[in-house]
């Protein structure tokens, strides 16, 4: 335990900067988005009254990104092979094994947070509204940070092949070439609605009541009443898959 | 402690790489003992020791560490030994105090107050952080988590390479002390052979990837020798006595590698000891014989 404890202080401490970093970020992000929100006339209430959407996607977004950018990556592996320390750690009693499941504490800490917050908040704000949606927002929730997951595995599987400095920087821009790809590619994958239905589902949205608004959201992006449970299970397929993908990275030896 | 001869023992190591080959390379580290590790830059100093630390793995060949088979027991060996990189591979954003918290999780002898000691004796700021130190401090810094947990072999790759000679005074005083129990023992590369002069008990000189000479220090400085004399008389002597002759206008200075026998086989020449840097210098031109 005392061994884990020394290898999670080390990764905190290493990874503080990038966590702030991402934390001012992301609160930067939702005082923009809350801003346009006032400003084009949206209104946040309960209880029968409209409700804005951009309001919904807040509450998980927040800290779906939040513990995305601390369970992605958090800089501390592009460091070690910087400093040296990547092959100063082969000299040391720590096994491939021991080093990974450290990294994936702190990893599924911040998961487990960010589900936390991200369902208080959600049931607080909506099930005064009787509907499913806790559901339907963890399961966004994991969604969004699953992107984070996959990006940080192919981030590890280019950058970890890196035996010195040059091959770093040069796997380092590959890697995040392929980041950038996949997230545009998602950003292309066909949605089954059409821009009219969306254009006509917005409008509804914007006048209807609460319980309605809702129910259609959910219905309109086609998401089951066990929306949560299989975000979750999506998530821990990721999850095990990157702790593999890191555990084969840290048993190869350099050449 | 366990019961072993030698601290580490290297038996026909080989790495091949595209351009550099380390060949059959075994050498023995005694218990308690120093062995200095030299050769040039690119001779394979490093590719050895990161081997012996399976950093890199190699092609054939066997390293026992401490009797025990460095792959079969690498974590039980890797509690039991420090190593020493030339350079700190330690994050800047760390103080001294953080390594400590680091290792003492790492180390299952890890020694709190022994580290705070050292820092003390090297006069390192504890909570200062590591990117603002010198050269020196830096260095001081990996030695003194080296020497703070009870580690029975420290493995140093060129510690005090970049270091003024008042620094580096002061660290090899400090691994021969670590040395006095009898129970432990350094394996330290380095190209600075007058530091090795100073403290090794015994050397195994590496060039191009092969292992030329390996041995107690001492007796491989009185094997050798070097032969001060004209070119005429250079020409008298036999190429089979001969590593190498530096030529010039004046004359030649030939490293003979059997000092005794040359003494009484030249007896007319001038013949004057040597040192482990001449002996490097002559080795790796041993090809050419005579050169300049």
């Amino acid at each position: 335990m005392k061994k884990y404890s020394s290898l999670i202080f080390r990764e905190l401490k290493l990874g503080r900067k990038a966590y702030l970093g991402s934390f001012i970020l992301i609160i930067v992000f939702a005082l923009l988005m809350l801003l346009s929100m006032f400003v084009s006339g949206g209104q946040y209430v309960m209880n029968g009254e409209s409700m804005d959407v951009f309001a919904i996607c807040l509450s998980y977004m927040f800290a779906a990104l939040t513990a995305g950018c601390i369970a992605g990556d958090n800089g501390v592996l592009k460091s070690d092979m910087a400093s040296g320390w990547r092959t100063y750690s082969f000299a040391l009693p720590v096994t491939a094994l021991e080093k990974t499941v450290a990294k994936y504490i702190v990893k599924l800490a911040a998961i487990i947070i960010g589900a936390v917050l991200t369902f208080i908040g959600s049931t607080l704000i909506h099930t005064v509204g009787g509907s499913n949606m806790p559901s339907a927002v963890m399961f966004c929730y994991f969604i969004c940070l699953d992107l984070f997951l996959i990006i940080d595995i192919v981030y590890q599987a280019v950058v970890l092949r890196a035996d010195d400095m040059k091959s770093l920087k040069k796997l380092g821009t590959i890697a995040g070439g392929i980041g950038a790809v996949i997230l545009l590619a998602l950003e292309f994958i066909p949605s089954g609605v059409s821009d009219s239905e969306f254009e006509t589902f917005m409008t509804e949205v914007e006048t209807a009541s609460s319980p309605v608004i809702l129910n259609k959201y959910i219905g309109f992006v086609t998401i089951p009443d066990a929306a949560g449970i299989i975000g979750i299970v999506l998530t821990v397929v990721i999850f095990i898959a990157g702790f593999v993908v890191t555990l084969k990275n840290h048993k190869r030896r350099e050449v | 402690m366990s019961e072993y001869e030698n601290a580490i023992e290297i038996n026909g190591i080989t790495k091949k790489y595209d351009g550099f080959t380390l060949d059959n390379v075994s050498f023995d580290v005694p218990k308690g003992s120093i062995m200095g590790f030299i050769g040039q830059n690119g001779a394979g100093k490093s590719t050895t020791i990161r081997s012996l630390l399976n950093i890199i793995p190699v092609d054939s060949g066997e390293i026992k560490i401490f009797g025990l088979d460095h792959l079969k027991n690498e974590k039980e060996i890797k509690e039991r030994i420090a190593v020493v990189f030339d350079e700190l591979p330690f994050h800047d954003v760390f103080n001294a105090k953080d390594m400590s918290r680091i290792f003492e999780g790492i180390y299952p002898k890890w020694n709190r107050n022994e580290y705070m000691r050292y820092l003390d004796r090297f006069q390192l700021p504890r909570k200062k952080k590591i990117g603002e130190f010198s050269k020196g401090m830096k260095m001081k810094l990996q030695i003194a988590c080296a020497l703070s947990h009870e580690a029975e072999l420290l493995v140093m790759d060129e510690p005090t390479s970049g270091l003024d000679p008042v620094v580096r005074d002061e660290i090899l005083r400090i691994f021969m002390e670590y040395l006095e129990d009898g129970e432990r023992s350094i394996l330290m590369s380095s190209h600075i052979t007058s530091d090795l002069e100073k403290i090794a008990d015994s050397i195994t000189y590496i060039d191009r990837g092969k292992i030329l000479l390996s041995g107690y220090k001492d007796e491989i400085l009185e094997n050798h020798g070097v032969i001060k004399c004209s070119k005429e008389q250079l020409a008298e002597i036999d190429p089979a006595d001969i590593v190498s002759a530096r030529v010039n206008a004046f004359g030649a200075e030939v490293m003979v590698s059997d000092r005794e026998k040359a003494s009484y086989k030249y007896s007319g020449l001038m013949l004057d000891p040597t040192s482990l840097e001449e002996i490097m210098l002559y080795y790796v031109n041993r090809d050419k014989k005579e050169w300049q």
